[in-house]
């Protein structure tokens, strides 16, 4: 099964156009939850902007950090990661290979050969994949917050239907949703 | 009394579609995309489907009352019948305009043309005690967030992305939210949230 889970505004960014999402940062009650949600994930289908802003969870003290942080890092670690980039010269984390293009079949073949699921970030990324009706299901986390502008959950303007199948509301307001896709058109 | 901006979306914040018609008054956005948990589902709805009902006015752009722009130039009595759903006086805003027009069971549209300020006045003048509804279109609804004139916000956010319409929250600026009730149903995600203007209005 392939998963996309996203943090983002209630009007759908899910970054800032600068690139920052401090509005995002969740506590430690909804980083523990999204935690969970990681849990099944055996390998990870990233872009070159996730693949940066990741590095710190493969360096950080585990044994300092706050609990959801320090489980977080210890799932990361333990996670198979893809980074899709056309420019990046080398990956050097472990447990992480780069590949060129984003090759629906191949993820496809992943997909039916991984004893755990997949999961993929970042949206222009999960755009691709909705656009070969690779993803199965979807976790939104909306923020309660409107930023404006910025970059938008869904990327490639695909309809995609989903049904409603567990939902959860967090102390700090943040409403988490959990779909399963029914189908993409594009 | 409150004003509540109420509007069925998709979880891109699709509200509607471009290019309406008079027989596709969601434009590109199919019919039962945004609506579906309201006519398949009603019982298990009925708790928001009767807030959304009960305002003592309604306020709504020309767009969401029909597919005719510019000058009135044929008989037009909204979408819905002719016994609408609102049962109260609906404010229409318009640039062109018209006298009332009042309806079986209640509904009279009001024509308004000197804008959002004062279709919501005439509005609060007719709600006595009860809600006024800012009903839509998404152009309508984020003209009144960006005014800073709404107090709450009751979403029903459909299980669909869209891709392409006409998106509720654009142009707004930032606000802060705070959930009143999150409640999912089969069909449908009612949020209800609070509005908090950044500059604490």
């Amino acid at each position: 099964m392939l998963i996309y889970s996203a943090t983002g505004s209630l009007d759908g960014y899910f970054a800032e156009p600068d690139g920052s999402f401090d509005f995002a940062f969740p506590d430690e009650e909804l980083h523990t939850f999204v935690n969970e949600v990681h849990a099944t994930i055996g390998t990870l289908l990233i872009g070159r902007r996730s693949y940066e802003l990741m590095e710190p969870w493969d360096t950080m003290d585990i044994e300092t950090a706050d609990p959801a942080e320090a489980q977080f890092a210890r799932q990361w670690r333990e996670t198979d990661k893809v980074v899709y980039s056309s420019t990046l010269p080398e990956v050097t984390f472990p447990r992480t290979r780069l590949e060129r293009t984003f090759d629906p079949d191949a993820v496809a073949e992943l997909k039916a050969s991984s004893d755990r699921d997949l999961g993929i970030g970042g949206p222009e990324l999960a755009g691709a994949a909705f656009a070969a009706g690779l993803v199965d299901e979807v976790w939104t986390f909306l923020v309660p917050t409107v930023i404006g502008s910025g970059a938008p959950m869904f990327a490639g303007g695909h309809r995609i239907d989903l049904e409603l199948i567990d939902q959860h509301r967090f102390g700090n307001g943040t409403v988490g949703m959990h779909y399963r896709v029914n189908g993409t058109r594009s | 009394m409150t004003v509540v901006a109420t509007m069925s979306i998709s979880l891109d914040n699709v509200g509607t579609g471009l290019h309406q018609t008079e027989e596709r008054p969601f434009g590109d956005v199919p019919e039962d995309a945004l609506h579906r948990w309201m006519f398949d589902a009603p019982q298990e709805n009925q708790p928001e489907i009767d807030a959304i009902l009960g305002a003592g006015a309604y306020v709504m752009g020309r767009n969401m009352f029909g597919p005719v722009r510019g000058e009135w130039d044929r008989d037009w009595r909204g979408w819905w019948g002719p016994n609408p759903p609102y049962h109260a006086p609906v404010f229409v805003l318009t640039h062109y305009p018209h006298d009332p027009i009042e309806m079986e069971g209640g509904t009279t549209f009001h024509f308004v043309t000197d804008g959002i300020h004062a279709a919501l006045d005439r509005a609060r003048e007719a709600a006595g005690d009860l809600n006024i509804h800012i009903a839509g279109g998404p152009t309508t609804t984020n003209a009144y967030l960006a005014a800073g004139l709404v107090d709450e916000l009751a979403l029903q956010i459909s299980p669909v992305v869209l891709g392409e319409g006409i998106r509720l929250l654009d142009g707004v600026g930032r606000l802060d939210l705070e959930p009143i009730a999150i409640r999912p149903t089969s069909l449908v995600t009612h949020a209800r949230y609070r509005v908090r203007y950044p500059d604490g209005a």
